[in-house]
């Protein structure tokens, strides 16, 4: 049964991370429904709450190729997607494959490169695909975006445009653990860090059944018309300069989706829709500077829409 | 909250009961509740909502713009709130007898308004108004001031209202108790208030009373004695007085009189204030019993801020008509009003019955020291011995008149100690006060009981029978107690009206021509059928042609039958899931209290019921049945038969076992383990 099997594949890879991220259920559960949905993950955060950690956790617990950017001010687009080298002998340019070509990319600290380079991203994320020197190239079947970014240091970086903000499908913070995990923590990278023990447990095919179980999680008309009409509040919002785009609706009902999959569960339910609405909406709005100044975050609005639109029960 | 069935018109006519308005809060509240037994409903729109808050709006600025022209005083700002559900009850109608079952907002608030023409597609937003009603009429009712029905009545509607809405997760037996000792509390609250303003209103009298320098006052008057310069008068019209052709007006108005001199300024010693018993039916304020043959007349009066002294011919028994909140007299004669008109017109009854001022006592043979020996010497001068005391006064009246001299230039020379010595011995000339004063003092010093009295003098004639009562005619006299009775003594030359009259500006006659319409309207309205129409009597017939042309309007207008389920909710049969058994037992948690917030779903609102009350609702079996009935509900391929079944009977489980420990509940009082024996 595909179903069950992809409910089986899920819950091994989150057993697998959960043996290197102590304290972090959440964080993975909203990762892997991220990643079990097809979109991309951007975690945003303080340095040390183990962004990068997690990201190279879900990297080597699937067998897949993984490459990672530390996107630096002097990082170019051709670092990313790659470039045409003029080859003497054959007399004719040889394209070099950036490290865009692969399965799981990590961005790491994705604002400390200028906006020209971030937006390299924008067409690979979107549609998979990448446009070099007027060539079209397809990317690999399985392209999962997880970008890092700190959100307190502001000198040197480049905020994200909003249109590379609503390419992420899900945008969330792991926040610090209790002190009892922070002690646990401690004692287990005594002997060396837990990552290097940590062997992948699915594969390729594994992934794609994942995603294709992901589309045949059943949301009944209802409930698209909740989502759309939490999207659509957003729209109308007082201090909200620019609302959540049809993108957001799309994507929220995605994520809803693999969550009901990772709740073994063969239809979206209210919950799901709620429980990831703030990270699927919140990143993609801006904030009137009136309003943001006042201290009003995109966090709090959609939080207080979820309280005002009636939900289906 | 949606108003319990016939309380906006128990409501309505709580408040007319209150506000002594009970026609018109019955035919309102008839007009209310008739609503139910129509088996049809206007279709307004929301244009038609708009234009009846705007008619609404409209009507309360009238009444508010009418009533302040009329009166601008407190006692208004009492009247116009007791009058507040008048003005917008046609919204209220607008709401019970359309389909709507409310008003838009878009009717009722400016910026809503702006938002639907901006956006005209938008959906209608209904406000429910009738409870936000029903407690502007309960406001209302409580400016009526009728401070023990009102709390009675106040309670039972807030029991009715709260009895409706309480949760019925608790007992009836813990409910009851309860809210009866929210009442006495407030009961107790309501009076330690009142209590408490009485006891601070007395303790800033007792600090600063003596310091509370007013114009007029009926303990004590300052005098112009031993000022510099040359009197200011206002000639402005104060009061006038109407009497029946034919019969003589009193000359003098008695504002208050004093007894105690010191210093230049008079005062009255132990002149407490007591009100006045009042006769609601006949509208009058009683000072004595009516003597064998008495005098009428009208008297209209300006009050500042709708408070002050009276001023009233000697001998006045009653006073008709005068709308005042309060009316107290002391044994000198002055009589104080509160919370009256601005412009006051009322009826006196006077006339020479039994002396209603208090009998001479040591305070009124007291001279001075630093001046009795002056007086007694003056005196001695006169032809007083063997004389009556009819003759005595007449014998010191002559005196002045013949020998001293009006003037208003006051020198001022010597200050306000030796004003009086030098009236006596240098100037011979002064303004009344001197002449008062001087007076009184040499009348006791012969042997009288005398006080300084203070008001106005009658003295010219205006058009149509009526006298004019202006600023300056204010004057000073002397009251002297002969034969059993007080009696006036004006010992001031006649010729100090003249004197006075000189500084008229050349547009008086002018000022005096607007101060006579203006006069002559409120008469109007006084003479109108005795007691004066009320402003709600002229209100309606105004708006008689207006209504017919609503009537019409109305008639004219499309009607709908009533929606018969108006206030039942229907089970949203169209939705997959839609008769899901689960909806019966959110509605019965709904009933006791525990309602689901609006952005809440099932499992959040369980877990928050189940923190609340554990063991109570069984958390457990509540969220199997929530996974189920959504299922049922969000799973397209719905739920085969079993797991139908299975739903069904686990709600009909719960349920019973949910009613079962609440009639367990209303047994005992507490059954900790109720929740084990329900486990299946």
């Amino acid at each position: 049964m595909p179903h069950s099997q992809a409910r089986e594949i899920c819950s091994r890879v989150t057993a697998n991370i959960e043996n290197v991220m102590r304290g972090q259920a959440k964080s993975i559960r909203l990762l892997m429904a991220g990643f079990a949905s097809g979109g991309h993950v951007l975690l945003e955060d303080v340095p040390g709450t183990g962004k990068t950690t997690l990201a190279k956790a879900l990297a080597l617990s699937v067998d897949l190729d993984f490459s990672r950017i530390q996107f630096t001010p002097d990082l170019l687009p051709s670092d990313i997607l790659g470039v045409s080298v003029f080859d003497q002998k054959e007399n004719a340019f040889n394209f070099h494959k950036g490290p865009i070509f692969t399965n799981i990319l990590l961005a790491d600290e994705i604002n400390r490169s200028s906006p020209r380079t971030q937006s390299a991203l924008l067409e690979a994320m979107a549609e998979s695909q990448v446009s070099i020197d007027g060539q079209l190239r397809r990317l690999e079947n399985v392209f999962f975006v997880i970008a890092t970014q700190n959100p307190v240091e502001t000198s040197g970086t480049y905020p994200l445009p909003e249109a590379q903000m609503d390419r992420f499908s899900l945008q969330f913070s792991l926040g610090y653990v209790s002190p009892e995990v922070e002690v646990s923590i401690m004692s287990d990278q005594g002997a060396g860090h837990p990552l290097e023990q940590l062997g992948p447990c699915v594969g390729m095919e594994d992934v794609l059944t994942l995603r294709s179980q992901v589309k045949q999680v059943a949301i009944s008309e209802e409930l698209k018309r909740y989502i759309v009409d939490l999207v659509g509040a957003t729209r109308r919002e007082e201090g909200i300069l620019m609302g959540a785009s049809p993108r957001a609706s799309l994507a929220l009902m995605k994520v809803s989706q693999a969550l009901a999959l990772i709740d073994n569960q063969s239809f979206v339910s209210p919950d799901h829709i709620q429980e990831v609405a703030v990270s699927v909406i919140a990143h993609r709005m801006v904030m009137d500077p009136q309003a943001r100044f006042s201290g009003q975050t995109t966090k709090a609005v959609v939080e207080n829409i979820l309280k005002r639109v009636p939900v289906p029960a | 909250m949606k108003t319990p069935r016939l309380f906006l018109g128990a409501t309505l006519l709580f408040w007319g009961w209150q506000t002594n308005m009970p026609i018109i809060g019955a035919v309102m509240a008839v007009v209310i509740e008739a609503s139910i037994f129509l088996p049809w409903r206007w279709t307004f729109t929301a244009k038609d909502l708009n234009k009846a808050a705007d008619i609404c709006a409209i009507l309360f600025m009238a009444l508010l713009i009418y009533r302040f022209s009329q009166d601008a005083s407190s006692q208004t700002l009492l009247d116009l709130l007791q009058q507040i559900p008048i003005p917008f009850f046609p919204l209220l109608a607008c709401q019970y007898y359309g389909v709507a079952g409310g008003i838009d907002s878009s009717a009722l608030f400016y910026s809503a308004r702006q938002k639907r023409k901006k956006d005209p597609e938008a959906p209608r937003k209904v406000v429910d108004i009738g409870l936000p009603f029903a407690l502007a009429c309960v406001l209302s009712a409580s400016a009526a001031n009728a401070r023990t029905t009102f709390f009675m009545g106040f309670l039972v509607l807030s029991v009715w209202a709260l009895w409706k809405t309480r949760p019925r997760r608790y007992r009836r037996s813990l409910w009851i108790p309860l809210i009866l000792l929210a009442a006495g509390a407030g009961y107790a609250a309501q009076n330690g208030l009142h209590t408490l303003q009485g006891y601070v209103e007395q303790a800033f009298l007792d600090w600063y009373g003596d310091s509370l320098e007013t114009k007029e006052d009926a303990y004590r008057t300052f005098t112009h004695l031993g000022d510099m310069g040359r009197l200011k008068l206002s000639h402005r019209i104060v009061m006038r007085i109407l009497s029946k052709p034919g019969e003589r007006v009193p000359a003098l108005l008695r504002s208050a009189s004093y007894n105690a001199y010191f210093s230049g300024n008079w005062t009255a010693r132990d002149a407490d204030f007591y009100p006045s018993p009042y006769d609601n039916a006949k509208d009058l304020w009683f000072f004595g019993d009516a003597p064998d043959s008495s005098r009428e007349t009208v008297i209209s009066m300006f009050l500042k801020d709708g408070e002050g002294l009276l001023s009233l011919p000697a001998g006045t028994y009653e006073i008709q008509g005068l709308k005042s909140r309060t009316l107290e007299r002391n044994h000198y004669g002055a009589v104080v009003v509160d919370f009256a008109p601005r412009l006051a017109v009322f009826k006196v009854r006077y006339g020479d019955g039994p002396d209603l001022l208090k009998p001479p006592g040591p305070e009124d043979m007291r001279i001075p020291l630093e001046i009795a020996s002056l007086i007694s010497s003056q005196v001695a001068s006169l032809p007083l011995e063997g004389e009556t005391d009819l003759e005595k006064v007449r014998i010191i009246q002559e005196y002045f008149l013949d020998h001293f001299k009006y003037t208003l230039d006051l020198d001022g020379k010597g200050g306000r100690d030796a004003a009086l010595a030098r009236f006596l011995l240098d100037s011979k000339k002064g303004h009344c006060e001197f002449f008062a004063a001087a007076t009184a003092l040499f009348l006791r010093n012969a042997g009288i009981p005398a006080r300084y009295a203070t008001g106005y003098a009658v003295i010219e004639p205006g058009p149509d029978g009526q006298w004019l009562v202006r600023a300056r005619h204010a004057h000073a006299w002397t009251l002297a107690y002969v034969e059993g009775r007080w009696r006036d003594v004006d010992s001031t030359p006649s010729i100090w009206a003249e004197e006075e009259k000189r500084g008229e500006s050349f547009f008086q006659g002018v000022f005096d021509a607007f101060s006579n319409l203006w006069w002559r309207i409120s008469l109007k309205r006084l003479q109108g059928d005795g007691t004066g129409r009320s402003l709600t009597d002229y209100l309606l017939w105004g708006l008689i042609p207006l209504a017919a042309f609503l009537v019409w309007r109305l008639y004219r207008k499309e009607r709908v039958e009533k929606d018969k389920k108006s206030g039942e909710e229907s089970p949203m049969p169209d939705l997959q899931g839609g008769d899901s058994e689960f909806y019966p037992i959110e509605e019965m948690l709904n009933a006791q209290g525990y309602s689901r917030r609006q952005g809440e779903n099932l499992n959040q609102w369980a877990l928050r019921l189940g923190s609340h009350a554990p063991g109570r609702l069984k958390v457990d079996v509540l969220r199997e049945i929530i996974h189920l009935h959504y299922r049922y509900r969000f799973d397209p391929a719905g739920l085969d038969e079993n797991d139908r079944r299975r739903l069904a009977a686990l709600a009909k489980e719960w349920l019973e076992s949910y009613t079962r420990g609440m009639d367990a509940r209303k047994e005992k009082d507490h059954d900790q383990n109720f929740g084990n024996d329900l486990q299946p």
